[in-house]
């Protein structure tokens, strides 16, 4: 079973993308802002992450530099404002694997995190 | 409303005094009223309910808000939510959206394309040969797409079907109504599963039905009158960019006329500002309320009431010496070639009138026509005022600026005879303010 964690401070957002994993067999936790998701992240080391960018406090960019910083290895999927294109090279040059803009398809919700899980496979595997 | 309770009490009195039928099933006493007392006239009681208070939004958020709820409280599904076509994001989003935690999808999280399966099936109307309400449910597409064969020779749907259950899926509803509006879908109700687990009945989909399409009503009906205003404020800007476009015309104009004279320099701001500084103390006035807008018409009439000295050659304006008779007259003659001038521009025909009498003297003694009183227009009236003041305040070729004071005094001892008697009071007035 493979470990998700979404990382959302609105609630009704976690709650859903819980609910639609765990349908999916995922193992999936929540994390409603970035200091909360970064210590999830290094005791529950999920294979993936979803990263909500706007967050208050401390932002989906800080949290992914602190996780890059911190070597975790979980595979993170950024989800972003629609057009905010600086943004998403700035989180690809920080070690973001994916990104979704919002509001999102669910079918691109579906195919970036079951792709993100494979990927993981074909990596262990070598 | 009716409660479950008082429909069970009804309901339990009408089969104890119902009489058997000849099949042993209870029938309806004769001459009874026909009640019938089924859930589905909760429904009927709702629908009317939901019809009543569809006039009563003025918004179709209200309304889909108001349905919304309403499924979530009486039908009790696991979530409902209204999709609403944005002519402007050119995607449907969750317009509103209730339901359990984990199933309810969140506000403002989602969008679905217009080619996405799901619209496209209620676009291309195919959900009417799945079920002719048009509604679909998962159960019957699944059902349709192993058993029907008239879909099974249908190459298209056979492709189709499976992506529609797949988005369904997706969006955790076993239900989808279209809300159409002449055949264009604006929008999809999306119900999941009841908390009962019980399936929907035929009564409950033609309530979504129904109310679907007091949706697609409300929606279009606010498209319309979102486009009627959206065009109103076209026209407005339209209006304010032409209408700025004319007032910097007369300003240009205005400087043009300024310029010719070094003289002069100036003269057509200072009457302008002085017009409109005597026009403050006359603003309360029926003749000031008679122009549709007499702020502006002062101030554009001010800007060009010199505007004839275009046809005025260079050597009398700028003669030095007294002027002969012919010249006078050729001086004279601005009142009426700047008239001309304007008469011909639309939005300048009021103005036509004020500046070919600014000279007219209240005794009737001016010029061009030797208009008296009242029939000389009132913004003329206030001209003449600001426009003596000035040149006797300014340095002309043929002698220099006077004080303020000895301005004041001759158009003080020049009411009732060159000025109009209201103006000069309110000229005065200003000046003793310290305006002027």
């Amino acid at each position: 079973m493979y470990k998700l964690m979404v990382v959302d401070d609105e609630v009704e957002i976690c709650d859903f993308v819980k609910s639609f994993f765990e349908e999916r067999n995922f193992d999936v936790c929540c994390a409603y802002n970035g200091s909360e998701a970064l210590g999830l992240a290094q005791s529950s080391s999920p294979d993936v992450i979803l990263l909500d960018m706007l967050m208050p406090v401390m932002d989906g960019m800080q949290t992914l530099k602190e996780l890059t910083r911190r070597k975790i290895r979980s595979r993170v999927i950024m989800v972003t404002a629609i057009d905010d294109t600086a943004k998403i090279k700035e989180a690809r040059s920080n070690g973001a694997r994916d990104y979704i803009t919002k509001p999102l398809l669910l079918e691109n919700l579906e195919r970036a995190v079951l792709l993100a899980a494979q990927m993981l496979d074909e990596t262990k595997k070598k | 409303m009716i409660n479950k309770n008082e429909w069970q009490k009804i309901e339990d009195w009408l089969v104890k005094n119902m009489k058997k039928g000849p099949n042993g099933l209870p029938s309806f006493p004769e001459k009874q009223p026909a009640v019938r007392p089924e859930p589905e006239l909760d429904y009927q009681y709702m629908l009317e309910e939901a019809s009543k208070n569809m006039i009563r939004f003025k918004r179709p958020e209200h309304l889909i808000r108001m349905i919304v709820r309403t499924i979530d409280e009486q039908v009790r599904t696991s979530h409902t939510a209204m999709l609403v076509y944005s002519d402007t994001k050119n995607y449907f989003s969750l317009v509103d959206s209730k339901g359990l935690t984990g199933n309810k999808i969140p506000v403002g999280f989602i969008r679905i394309m217009e080619d996405n399966p799901l619209i496209r099936v209620f676009n291309e109307r195919h959900n009417f040969k799945i079920n002719s309400s048009g509604a679909l449910t998962l159960k019957e597409l699944k059902l349709n797409l192993s058993n029907d064969p008239s879909i099974k020779d249908d190459n298209e749907l056979m492709v189709l079907i499976p992506e529609v259950i797949k988005q369904m899926e997706l969006l955790k509803s076993v239900l989808c109504v279209p809300v159409y509006h002449k055949k264009r879908i604006l929008g999809v109700l999306l119900l999941g599963r009841k908390i009962s687990n019980k399936k929907f009945s035929r009564q409950e989909i033609s309530f979504f039905t129904t109310l679907a399409n007091d949706v697609g009503m409300a929606l279009s009906n606010a498209q319309l009158i979102q486009e009627l205003n959206r065009r109103i404020e076209e026209v407005q800007l339209l209006y304010a960019r032409e209408h700025s476009l004319f007032l910097h015309t007369a300003i240009s104009l205005a400087a043009a006329i300024d310029a010719r004279d070094a003289y002069t320099h100036g003269h057509t701001e200072r009457v302008t500002r002085y017009a409109q500084i005597i026009s403050e103390e006359l603003e309360s006035l029926p003749e000031a309320k008679q122009y549709s807008n007499f702020k502006e018409t002062l101030h554009v009439a001010s800007l060009l009431h010199d505007v004839g000295k275009i046809g005025v050659p260079d050597s009398i304006l700028k003669k030095t010496a007294a002027l002969t008779k012919q010249e006078y007259e050729k001086v004279k003659e601005h009142t009426i070639v700047g008239a001309i001038i304007l008469a011909p521009i639309r939005e300048l025909g009021e103005i036509a009138r004020e500046i070919r009498a600014h000279h007219e003297r209240f005794d009737g003694k001016g010029y061009p026509d030797g208009l008296k009183g009242d029939d000389i227009p009132f913004i003329s009236r206030i001209i003449a005022v600001a426009d003596t003041f000035d040149a006797i305040t300014s340095d002309r070729p043929y002698r220099q600026a006077q004080l303020k004071e000895v301005a004041v005094q001759i158009v003080s001892d020049n009411s009732g005879t060159q000025f109009d008697p209201i103006i000069v009071s309110a000229f005065l007035l200003a000046y003793r303010k310290g305006k002027l």
